[in-house]
């Protein structure tokens, strides 16, 4: 969230060439980011309006909705409590092996999407260690909503935790301290001096966390099972009416996730203006 | 209150940081732990707050083993060097802190608070202040808004570890002096970290010298400066001037213990290198032929009556000797 700021245009270059720069970049931008997104929106309409409110109302869309919605807020809520807990816990305290599980917090990062949810399937479907005895229990995670919830939170984990981390570790332990010796018990240190320090920050990478979670394809795709109106998300819909040949209803879901991806950004761009801001004054 | 450290100890990573420490602070007193970086002062300090737990040892309050105890139990104020404030809160709600976060059942009723809180902000003088950020205040300004709030909680203790050591040089005189009133007032028992010896001085009416994870000396300033315990205690105290080696140590004295004269058989021939008359005393810095410098305060008659100018030959012997022990280290 630390975007670098950019120095005045120019100092010395010569006018062609700061403006052929300007315009490629402007050209490329508007080809590869701005064109397809708006070209989203155009496709979703390009069968009428009518198409477009029937192809979300229909009953596997609006399940889908319902079940990416489900996954969203459950995934943000398991990674924005443990990676709060991992952040302090590496920030504040050094633990043996501390630059190990430092980079643990990036796996879910460099690992794809694809293999991660295979990593889950291998450790609780049928198949696999746990699935058995989770069966015998009468639980089932694979192909079916539980591991859509936990593949999600793993593809997302890092960014609550990477946000906080250089954060808990400028923060440093001496406000802790103080509010400690004045009296205040660990519950009340944390509700009044730590949590509000880190706010923006949490903020940020709980937006980053949503955005990430709400598009997730690959890892929900191997645990899902696709059993429509059961374990379809957003993004597993668009795919499977697409292949469909349902264009129309493909687009209009798209442009739905595409929306809520814009209003992320958004987000994202005001809190950490915020953040910034507060970091500043600080 | 009175404190007491016992056989303090503490090792961090193969480093001793506290090397079986006794100290007795006295109902009342304000002292100083007095040393260069690292020579340990502020992990006793935090050892007494109960910031770090000692390897051995204890702290006894008031003859009461306090070692067991949690900080937030030990009714201590803590004053850091930067500060600390709660970046979020204002003026008021910083103050305050330590009475909000009380059980409901010792806690002041709304309006008491409030009254507290107006007596302090009075005390620190920023009456008009208490609706502003942390960030809205000049450094000076800050720490005396950390004073206020570890006094809220009107502490048994209050430690302060480098409370100037962020702040320039004139608004450190000012708290300083302002420091030493609000203890004459207040009589709380008060332990001061500090690496500039000026303002141990200044402050405290004992201070004691830490050196590589021991006390060195305890006293008053002034015995502290007249007879220094150890060589360690005479080079970091006040100027010294180092004379020669003799059996069992090294021979010292006091820039203002220097005798100078134009008679050759008064002393030992040496030449004016620097001379810098202000006020009552002038600081001259001699060469001996030896090449050796010596620092010299003399009185501005004594100055007149001599006629010594920068490269004028002098002859100087030391009035008072101290012949202290070297510490050896290998």
């Amino acid at each position: 969230m630390s975007e670098p700021r950019v120095p005045a245009l120019g100092v010395g270059e010569p006018r062609w060439l700061r403006w052929s720069l300007t315009a490629l970049t402007v050209v490329f931008l508007l080809v590869f980011l701005v064109l397809p997104l708006v070209n989203i929106f155009h496709a979703a309409f390009s069968e009428g309006w009518r198409v477009f409110m029937a192809s979300l109302h229909d009953e596997n869309a609006a399940l889908a909705i319902r079940l990416s919605l489900i996954s969203t807020v459950s995934a943000v809520l398991i990674s924005g409590v443990f990676g709060l807990a991992a952040a302090w816990l590496l920030g504040r305290h050094r633990i043996p092996g501390h630059g190990f599980w430092v980079a643990v917090l990036d796996l879910p990062f460099a690992i794809s999407p694809v293999v991660a949810g295979l990593m889950f399937v291998l450790l609780f479907g049928l198949g696999g260690w746990f699935g058995p005895w989770l069966d015998r229990h009468g639980y089932q995670l694979i192909f079916a909503k539980p591991g859509i919830v936990l593949v999600t939170a793993f593809v997302t984990f890092p960014f609550v935790a990477r946000e906080l981390l250089p954060l808990v570790q400028a923060l440093g332990p001496e406000a802790e301290e103080a509010a400690k010796l004045l009296g205040a018990s660990p519950w009340q240190t944390f509700w009044r001096v730590t949590l509000p320090a880190l706010k923006w920050g949490l903020l940020y990478g709980v937006i980053l966390c949503a955005s990430r979670a709400m598009g997730e394809f690959g890892a929900v795709s191997v645990v899902s099972g696709h059993i429509r109106g059961e374990t379809m998300t957003l993004p597993l819909h668009i795919e499977a009416v697409y292949n469909e040949y349902q264009f129309g209803a493909a687009f209009a879901c798209a442009s739905l996730l595409s929306l809520m991806a814009l209003v992320s950004l958004g987000l994202k761009s005001f809190v950490g203006w915020r953040a910034r801001r507060e970091r500043e004054s600080a | 209150m009175s404190i007491e450290v016992r056989n303090l100890s503490k090792r961090l990573g193969g480093k001793t940081i506290l090397d079986h420490v006794d100290l007795e602070i006295p109902e009342g007193g304000l002292v100083a732990l007095l040393g260069p970086s690292g020579s340990g002062k502020t992990t006793l300090l935090r050892v007494i707050a109960g910031l770090e737990t000692p390897d051995e040892g204890e702290v006894l309050v008031r003859g009461e083993a306090s070692t067991a105890q949690r900080p937030q139990d030990r009714n201590v104020g803590f004053v850091f060097q930067h500060y600390a404030l709660f970046p979020h809160m204002s003026v008021r709600q910083n103050i305050a802190f330590g009475l909000d976060v009380k059980p409901r059942a010792q806690r002041p009723s709304r309006d008491i608070i409030r009254a507290r809180v107006d007596e302090l902000l009075a005390l620190i003088q920023l009456d008009s202040y208490g609706h502003r950020l942390p960030a809205e205040l000049s450094g000076g300004q800050r720490q005396r808004v950390a004073l206020a709030r570890a006094l809220a909680v009107e502490p048994k203790v209050l430690l302060l570890d480098e409370p100037f050591g962020a702040l320039d040089a004139q608004v450190r005189a000012e708290l300083r002096q302002w420091l030493r009133r609000l203890h004459d007032v207040s009589k709380v028992t008060t332990v001061l970290v500090t690496h500039d010896q000026e303002e141990a001085m200044e402050v405290a009416d004992t201070v004691a010298v830490m050196n590589k994870a021991r006390i060195e000396q305890v006293g008053h300033p002034r015995d502290i400066y007249d007879h220094p315990a150890t060589a360690f205690v005479a080079r970091f105290v006040g100027q010294m001037n180092q004379l020669h080696q003799v059996p069992g140590g090294t021979a010292f004295a006091r820039p203002h213990e220097m005798e100078l004269s134009l008679d050759p058989a008064a002393g030992e021939p040496a030449q004016v290198v620097s001379l810098l008359a202000m006020g009552p005393l002038a600081r001259l810095r001699l060469q001996e032929a030896s090449g050796r410098e010596l620092e010299v305060q003399l009185g501005w008659e004594r100055l007149a009556q001599l006629q010594l100018k920068e490269g004028s030959p002098v002859y100087v012997r030391a009035g008072r000797v101290q012949i202290l022990q070297e510490e050896y280290s290998i």
